[in-house]
């Protein structure tokens, strides 16, 4: 083989357009993050991504200094409300809310032409929406997060402040902050997809919900196909099944984070590949949704 | 004839009577979700349960089924309130995703066409235009939930005999009166979602997030404040609690099951209240003119 052979896909690919590229992105993602971010419409994902702030502060404020709780309980209460509240329906929903909004709500509006019409790569489309939902829902999520942290410790004064500086809580709250961006992250590529398959994409969004809310209940290595195994294998505090699903729960084998994270990425880039391959071949239908 | 000459000739055909004009609706509605055929096979797929509980009380009463499965005595469980009882609340959670599927559909399609007005132009109310809407679901929910539960009951009682029809024909009530709500509930949800957004998409995962979100949020709730009232926006978790006493379930059983965390009349207060709003909410939005803004 030439080395003339070897070295023209290495020139095409330094050839391509990165410039022009990456400020069509930065334009899109200032325009998507706009409209997704600070628009009325958007009033419904602050309202669920807080609802358990307002709750721990209304918590803080009846139980100051630690009156009548624990730090114990109080890790305990927080490790709940994260994985069954944030991880099972709270990201779950704001991703389907939103990644489905991004491209569906174009064609409800009949604005998608004026995209798919401008000298854009389709790809790139898919790219720029797909980062302004993903960095939407993690800014508003990782505040509410962050916020739940610090009412759960700052109302036990001292001790709280000991908990979080000198004990484990800062480590637990970089993993929070963590699954909370790796968790808008899978669920946002799965709802990107499903919107540009289905037309109405939550039908099988409630398969998905199903899937991730009762995978602990399959074999083990079909749990492997579930976003929230891996989401709850990187959380900080484990917490035990309980009711009826602990009895039909199969502990898996728990996944290191250095696969579970790699995992995740790869999950998400393929179903994105899969996206950018759709959109070449969506052809716009204004019918009434 | 051409259509111009017809414009303004008078109707004198055979008119429908008033009292069944709304089943005009219905008919139409359930012609329009059986077009779709992923929606047909899921309206199949809900019958499974049916098939496998009448397979399961065939088992447990035919010493000839049993002895050439093999299975003999080994099969578990017996056919009582507690059978017919966790029957319904599969059938009811399949229920459910029809609903969700095929409810809100039938009514954002006419507000996004502007076609509910030509709908209330006709000698047809809002509350009879309602009722069409609804009886498609109510007539596909009961052909899922209550009826397969009522021919399993009466298939029940004619192999076990011995009078077990009049023992039991309490379990035939409060099969009937159980799903009757929740038909009546789901229904109603799905409706107001439906003419309060107005995308079929939005109200499916509204409908999802009433019956999902809330109980997240319910169990957060107690978790945080430490309190049992969270559970009364669990709305799945209230009409179980009243399918429990209406099923007769001993109060060891329903602790177990956590079907006492909250009073009986709190549960029948959640569902009242949601229904109220719903009702409120249809009310208020489905009107037969709409005032855009620009």
């Amino acid at each position: 083989m030439s080395t003339a052979t070897i070295a023209r896909p290495r020139k095409s690919f330094s050839d391509l357009p990165w410039q022009l590229w990456t400020s069509q992105l930065a334009a899109l993602l200032r325009m998507e993050i706009k409209k997704t971010l600070w628009m009325r419409r958007s009033i419904w994902i602050y309202l669920l991504a807080f609802a358990p702030t307002v709750m721990f502060g209304i918590h803080a404020l009846t139980s100051p200094m630690g009156r009548n709780c624990s730090i114990e309980e109080d890790t305990r209460v927080l490790a709940y409300t994260f994985q069954i509240f944030y991880l099972r329906v709270g990201i779950f929903f704001g991703c389907m809310g939103l990644f489905t909004w991004l491209f569906r709500g174009e064609i409800v509006e009949k604005s998608l032409h004026y995209y798919f019409l401008s000298p854009m790569r389709r790809e790139l489309l898919v790219a720029g929406k797909f980062l302004a939902g993903l960095i939407t829902t993690s800014l508003i999520f990782s505040a509410s997060v962050l916020l739940c942290f610090t009412f759960v410790y700052g109302h036990f004064g001292a001790p709280g402040r000991a908990f979080v500086f000198n004990g484990p809580g800062l480590g637990q709250l970089g993993s929070y902050l963590l699954v909370t961006v790796l968790a808008c992250l899978g669920f946002g590529s799965i709802f990107l997809a499903l919107s540009l398959i289905f037309k109405n994409p939550i039908i099988p969004g409630i398969v998905v919900l199903l899937w991730e809310s009762f995978h602990a209940v399959a074999p083990s290595l079909l749990q492997k196909f579930s976003v929230t195994f891996y989401l709850t294998q990187l959380s900080p505090v484990t917490i035990p099944p309980d009711g009826l699903m602990a009895l039909f729960t199969v502990i898996a084998e728990p996944v290191s984070p250095w696969l579970a994270i790699p995992g995740l990425l790869f999950l998400s880039a393929a179903i994105l590949v899969f996206a950018a391959f759709r959109i070449r071949k969506t052809e716009i239908s204004y019918l009434a949704d | 004839m051409a259509v111009y000459k017809r414009t303004y000739k008078a109707y004198h055909g055979q008119l429908t009577p008033a009292w069944s004009r709304f089943t005009v609706l219905t008919r139409y509605g359930l012609s329009t979700l059986f077009n779709s055929r992923p929606f047909t096979a899921y309206t199949v797929l809900c019958f499974l349960p049916f098939l496998i509980g009448l397979a399961y009380i065939y088992i447990v009463h035919s010493a000839a089924a049993q002895a050439v499965l093999g299975v003999g005595k080994t099969i578990p469980g017996t056919v009582n309130n507690v059978w017919f009882l966790s029957f319904l609340g599969f059938e009811a959670g399949m229920g459910f995703i029809l609903a969700a599927w095929g409810g809100p559909g039938m009514i954002t399609k006419d507000f996004a066409n502007h076609s509910v007005q030509l709908y209330l132009s006709r000698p047809i109310s809002r509350t009879e235009y309602l009722l069409g809407k609804v009886s498609v679901l109510a007539a596909l929910l009961s052909c899922t939930t209550w009826i397969p539960a009522l021919v399993l009951f009466f298939v029940k009682a004619e192999l076990q005999g011995n009078g077990w029809l009049w023992e039991n024909l309490w379990i035939a009530g409060a099969i009937l009166v159980g799903c009757l709500i929740w038909i009546a509930m789901i229904s109603l949800v799905s409706m107001a979602v439906a003419v309060w957004v107005k995308w079929r998409i939005a109200a499916t995962a509204l409908m999802l997030g009433i019956f999902f979100l809330l109980p997240a949020l319910g169990a957060v709730l107690d978790a945080i404040l430490r309190t049992q009232w969270g559970s009364l926006i669990n709305f799945t978790h209230m009409i179980t609690i009243v399918w429990a006493h209406l099923f007769r379930l001993k109060a060891l059983e329903r602790h177990a099951a956590g079907f006492d965390v909250v009073p009986l009349w709190a549960a029948w207060a959640s569902l009242l209240s949601l229904c109220t709003a719903c009702f409120w909410l249809l009310d208020r939005k489905l009107r037969a003119r709409e005032v855009e803004r620009a």
